[in-house]
C-alpha cells in the first residue's frame, strides 16, 4: 500500500500526497506531536470519521492548494493546518482543527501532504508516514474513504437536520462539499 | 468583448477544457468534461458546468465587484439550501466569488434536456389529443408542478421559471456504475424534473412572489408552446396545487392565498398600475 | 379606460395637399410644451419621408430649491401660459413655400392644422386638465378633431423618428416613468420597469434633501455636482429580475446626506473607510453610479432577452450625459447601437405629442370630444400600435 499522488488539472506544479491508515494507536502522540510544531508532523491529518466522500476530502483540499495557488493569504500558519480547517463549514480556527483533525481517540487518519518545497515523491511520503503513524495503510480511494464515516459526527459537525437522507452518500456528499466551498464567505 | 471574457474565464481555469453553452446579460455558462478536483474519467461527457459573471466595465469597479460577489455567492448559497433540502437541482462544486465562479454539476446528464426541448420532440412524435401523448406527457407535467410546489413551499422562489429553466431525465437509478443508462427514448414516462439557473432565485414568503413564478412559467408556455399552452398549464398547476394540499392543513390554506394572488397577477400582467 | 373613435377610411389631407400638420400640446408634469409638426405624404422618390418639426416651444414651471412642485400650482402656471404659447407657436412656424406649393414661405394659419394632439396621461392630475381644456377649447373653436396621445408613446415616436433607430429596445427615465420598452405585435411591451419610484422622482428629491437649485433642472445640477465627485459610497442596489426599486436608496441616501449636515452627528456612515468625510458630490456621484447601472442592468437583460442590440433612450433624464455614456459602454461591448435625442425631445415637449398623434391620426383614430378625458394612469402597453406592422 502507498500514499496516492494527487494532481489537480489546474496546479501540475502542485502535487499532494494523500493516505489513508485504519487501527490507528498512537494518535495521541501525532496530537502532541502536531501541537509542538514538530517538523516531522508537516502533515495535515484528519479524522477519517468526518470523511463522507473522496469528493468530500478532494473539495475541502483543493480549496486550500487553489488558494495557495492563486495567491491568496492562508487563513491558518501552514497548508497543512490550512487543509484541516478547510474541512470545516465555520470560520472558527481553533475549533476546526478540533474537529476535524486528529484526536486521542481518533482511529482512523488521512494524511496529506500539500507542502510545495516537498518533493513530491510517493515512496518517500510512505516511508515517513510508516515511520510516523502506527496503523495499517490502505489504498486511497472513493470506496475507502467511505469506509470510516461516522454519520453522527457529520450530523453534528455539520449541522444536517435530522430529517435528511442520510443513507444516500451521494446526496449527504453534496451537502457536506457546499458547506466546505462556502465556508467563511 | 465576448472574446476577452472568454479568454479570461479560461485564465481562471488553466488546463480544464471548456465550451460555451449559453452568453446571458449577467454571465457565461460552460461545460467541461474536467472536474477541477476529482478525478475524471476519459469520457468526453460535459459533466460538469462553470457559471462565469464577467465584470461589466460600465459599472463602478467597487459596485461591480460588491455585485459579482454577491450574485455568486448567492446563488451558490441557494444551490446548498436545495441541496440541504433535497430539491433536485445543479449541486455547488466549487465557488470563487471573488472572480464571479460557481462550478457545479450538469443536471441534464447525458439523457437529459430542457423542458422546452422535450415537449416539442414529444409534440412532434405523437399525435394530438392522442392517448400516447398523455400517458407520456400528463404525469410528468404533473410532477415538474410538484417540484416547484415544493420550493415553494420552502419559501425559496426562482425567480426565473421557463420550460429552458426546467430539465428533465430518466429518473437516475441507484448510484450503482454497474448498472447501465438506458437509451434514449423521447416516450419514456418514468422521467424526473430538476430545475436550473437560480440566478434570479431568492428567499420568500411571500404568495405575490409565488403567483408571480408560476404566471412567469405560463407565459413562457404560451410562447414557446403555443398550441396546446391551456392542456399544459392546466397540468403544471394541478401537479402544483396537489402537492401544496399534501402539505396537510397549512398546505391547504396557503395554495389558496397563492392562487388568490395569481389570479391578480395574470389580471394586471405582472406589473404595478402606472401613476405617471 | 381609454376609448378612441377608429374609422375605417384613413384621413385624407387637406385641398389636395401632400402633407398633414398637427399641433401637439403637453403638460403631464411641470414642462407646458407646445409643437407643430408636418408629416408628408410617402412618395416615389422619398418612401419615408422625415417629419418635420415645425415648432417647439416650452415653458417650465420651476420652483425655488428644496421646493417640489405641486399639481395645483403647476396646474395654475399651464393655465396661465396655454394661450401664449399657442399663439407664439403659430406665429412662429413657418410653411415651407416648397410644401405649401406657394410663393413663398408663411406662418402656419389655423386651418393648416389638420389635428389637435393632447398628451391624455399619465401625468398628474391637475397639470393634464388644464391642457386638456385649452386642447378641447381650440378643438371647438377651430373645428379640429382631437387626438388623445399617451405620453410615454410620444417620448418612443419621438425618439424613432429623430434617431431613425428601427427597432430597440427603448429605455424611458423620466421625472414620473421609469420603463424599459420592447416592441412587439402592435403594442410597446413593457419588459422591465420600476416598482416604486421613477428615477428623475428620485433625483428629483434628493435634490432637494439637498437643497439644490431646481433651474434649469434638478437633475441637470446634481449631474454638475456629481462630476466633482471624489468618493464612491456604497449604496443599496435594488434590481429585482427585469425590475428595479429606487425607493430603499433613496431613503438611504437621503438619511446619509442628514448625517452629513447635521454637524453635532458623530456617525461612522459621514466617513469612507479611508476617514475622509463624505461630501454631497460624493453622494450625488454615488447616487447617480448605481441608479444608472441599475439601468443599464435591466435594458441589458431586455436586449437579451429580445435579442436586438440597439438601445434608444427617450425621457428628461435621458439627457444625463453619464447615462449616456455607461449605456455606450454596454451597449458598445454588446456591439451594439445607442441612440438618444437632445435636451428639446428628451425632456417633456409637445412636438413629441402632435408626432404621435399624428401618427394616430392618419390611421383614423381621433378622440371623441365626449372621450376627451385625461388621466393619471395609463400603461404604455395599452395603446394599439396601428401605424406599425410586425
Amino acid at each position: 500500500m502507498s500514499s496516492l499522488e494527487y494532481v489537480f488539472p489546474q496546479y501540475p506544479q502542485a502535487p499532494v500526497s494523500i493516505s489513508l491508515f485504519e487501527n490507528v494507536t498512537n494518535s495521541s502522540e501525532l496530537r502532541e506531536g502536531l501541537l509542538a510544531g514538530n517538523q516531522c508532523y508537516n502533515y495535515a491529518f484528519i479524522d477519517a470519521a468526518n470523511v463522507v466522500s473522496q469528493e468530500h476530502l478532494l473539495a475541502a483540499i483543493y480549496r486550500a492548494v487553489s488558494a495557495r495557488e492563486e495567491g491568496e493569504k492562508m487563513r491558518t500558519k501552514n497548508i497543512s493546518s490550512e487543509i484541516v480547517f478547510c474541512m470545516s463549514p465555520s470560520n472558527n480556527i481553533m475549533d476546526a482543527l478540533k474537529r476535524f483533525g486528529i484526536s486521542d481517540t481518533t482511529t482512523s487518519v488521512v494524511v496529506v501532504k500539500a507542502d510545495p518545497t516537498h518533493k513530491a515523491n510517493t515512496d518517500l511520503v510512505t516511508n515517513e508516514l510508516h515511520s510516523l503513524v502506527r496503523g495499517d495503510m490502505l489504498s486511497v480511494n472513493g470506496k475507502n474513504l467511505q469506509r470510516f464515516t461516522d454519520l453522527n459526527m457529520v450530523k453534528k459537525n455539520y449541522k444536517v437536520p435530522g430529517t435528511f437522507n442520510f443513507e444516500d452518500r451521494d446526496k449527504l456528499s453534496s451537502v457536506v462539499v457546499g458547506s466546505v466551498c462556502l465556508r467563511g464567505w | 468583448m465576448a472574446e476577452n471574457i472568454i479568454k479570461q474565464a479560461h485564465a481562471y481555469t488553466a488546463n480544464i477544457p471548456l465550451a460555451l453553452i449559453s452568453q446571458g446579460a449577467e454571465a457565461l455558462v460552460f461545460t467541461s468534461p474536467v472536474h477541477p478536483y476529482l478525478p475524471s474519467p476519459p469520457t468526453c461527457a460535459p459533466d460538469y458546468i462553470l457559471k462565469y459573471r464577467p465584470p461589466k466595465p460600465y459599472r463602478h469597479p467597487v459596485l461591480d465587484a460588491q455585485l459579482t460577489k454577491h450574485r455568486t455567492l448567492s446563488e451558490a448559497r441557494l444551490l446548498h439550501k436545495l441541496a440541504l433540502l433535497d430539491i433536485p437541482a445543479p449541486r455547488v462544486i466549487h465557488v470563487n466569488p471573488k472572480h464571479g465562479l460557481l462550478w457545479m454539476n450538469n443536471v441534464a446528464g447525458p439523457h437529459g434536456f430542457s423542458v422546452k426541448q422535450w415537449v416539442w420532440d414529444i409534440e412532434l412524435a405523437t399525435a394530438p389529443n392522442s392517448a400516447l401523448r398523455e400517458s407520456v406527457m400528463k404525469a410528468n407535467m404533473l410532477q415538474i408542478g410538484a417540484l416547484i410546489a415544493k420550493l415553494h413551499l420552502n419559501d425559496i422562489v426562482h425567480g426565473d421559471l421557463t420550460t429552458s429553466n426546467i430539465m428533465i431525465r430518466p429518473k437516475m437509478a441507484a448510484a450503482d456504475a454497474s448498472v447501465p443508462v438506458p437509451p434514449h427514448n423521447i416516450l419514456n414516462p418514468n422521467l424526473e424534473p430538476v430545475l436550473i439557473d437560480f440566478g434570479l432565485g431568492s428567499h420568500s414568503a411571500l404568495a405575490e412572489d409565488k403567483a408571480v413564478d408560476i404566471y412567469v412559467l405560463e407565459r413562457a408556455v404560451e410562447s414557446t408552446h403555443p398550441v396546446n399552452s391551456e392542456t399544459y398549464k392546466t397540468w403544471l398547476l394541478d401537479g402544483y396545487v396537489q402537492e401544496y394540499e399534501r402539505g396537510g392543513k397549512g398546505g391547504k390554506i396557503r395554495i389558496k392565498e397563492v392562487l388568490r394572488k395569481l389570479d391578480e397577477v395574470r389580471q394586471r400582467g405582472r406589473k404595478r398600475s402606472m401613476v405617471g | 379606460m381609454i376609448c378612441y373613435d377608429i374609422s375605417d377610411k384613413f384621413p385624407a389631407p387637406q385641398e389636395g395637399r401632400n402633407y398633414f400638420v398637427a399641433i401637439g400640446l403637453e403638460g403631464s408634469a411641470n414642462k407646458l410644451g407646445v409643437g407643430i409638426m408636418l408629416q408628408q405624404l410617402p412618395t416615389k422618390h422619398t418612401p419615408v419621408p422625415r417629419a418635420q418639426v415645425l415648432c417647439n416651444i416650452r415653458d417650465t414651471y420651476i420652483t425655488p430649491p428644496g421646493e417640489g412642485f405641486l399639481p395645483r400650482d403647476t396646474a395654475r402656471h399651464h393655465r396661465n401660459w396655454v394661450v401664449r404659447l399657442i399663439k407664439r407657436s403659430l406665429e412662429e412656424s413657418v410653411l415651407p413655400a416648397k410644401m405649401s406649393g406657394e410663393v413663398e414661405n408663411r406662418p402656419i394659419r389655423v386651418n393648416d392644422i389638420d389635428c389637435i394632439c393632447f398628451t391624455q396621461g399619465p401625468g398628474m392630475g391637475a397639470p393634464l386638465q388644464s391642457v386638456v381644456l385649452a386642447a378641447r377649447a381650440i378643438s371647438l373653436m377651430w373645428k379640429k378633431p382631437l387626438v388623445g396621445v399617451n405620453h410615454c408613446i410620444g417620448h418612443i415616436e419621438m425618439g424613432r423618428e429623430i434617431t431613425g433607430a428601427l427597432n430597440p429596445v427603448v429605455l424611458y427615465v423620466s421625472g414620473g416613468n421609469t420603463q424599459v420598452i420592447a416592441y412587439s405585435h402592435q403594442r410597446y411591451r413593457i419588459f422591465g420597469e420600476t416598482l416604486d419610484i421613477a428615477v428623475g422622482n428620485c433625483l428629483d428629491r434628493f435634490a432637494r434633501t439637498l437643497k439644490i437649485p431646481n433651474y434649469p433642472s434638478p437633475g441637470y445640477n446634481i449631474e454638475q455636482l456629481a462630476k466633482n465627485g471624489k468618493n464612491f459610497v456604497e449604496l443599496p442596489y435594488t434590481v429585482k429580475g427585469m425590475d428595479l426599486s429606487m425607493s430603499g436608496i433613496l431613503a438611504y441616501v437621503d438619511n446619509l446626506a442628514n448625517e452629513i449636515f447635521n454637524e453635532k452627528s458623530n456617525s461612522k456612515l459621514k466617513y469612507t473607510t479611508t476617514g475622509q468625510k463624505i461630501t454631497p458630490e460624493d453622494l450625488c456621484y454615488s447616487l447617480q453610479e448605481t441608479i444608472f447601472a441599475m439601468l443599464v442592468e435591466i435594458t441589458e437583460r431586455a436586449m437579451a432577452h429580445v435579442n436586438t442590440n440597439q438601445v434608444l433612450i427617450v425621457g428628461g433624464v435621458g439627457c444625463n450625459e453619464r447615462l449616456q455614456e455607461m449605456m455606450k459602454t454596454m451597449v458598445v461591448d454588446r456591439q451594439g447601437e445607442i441612440f438618444a435625442t437632445d435636451e428639446s425631445f428628451c425632456i417633456d415637449n409637445g412636438i413629441m405629442i402632435a408626432q404621435a398623434g399624428l401618427l394616430s391620426y392618419r390611421e383614423g383614430i381621433t378622440t371623441n370630444i365626449k372621450s376627451s378625458v385625461c388621466t393619471q394612469r395609463f400603461r404604455t402597453d395599452e395603446v394599439f400600435i396601428k401605424w406599425r406592422t410586425n
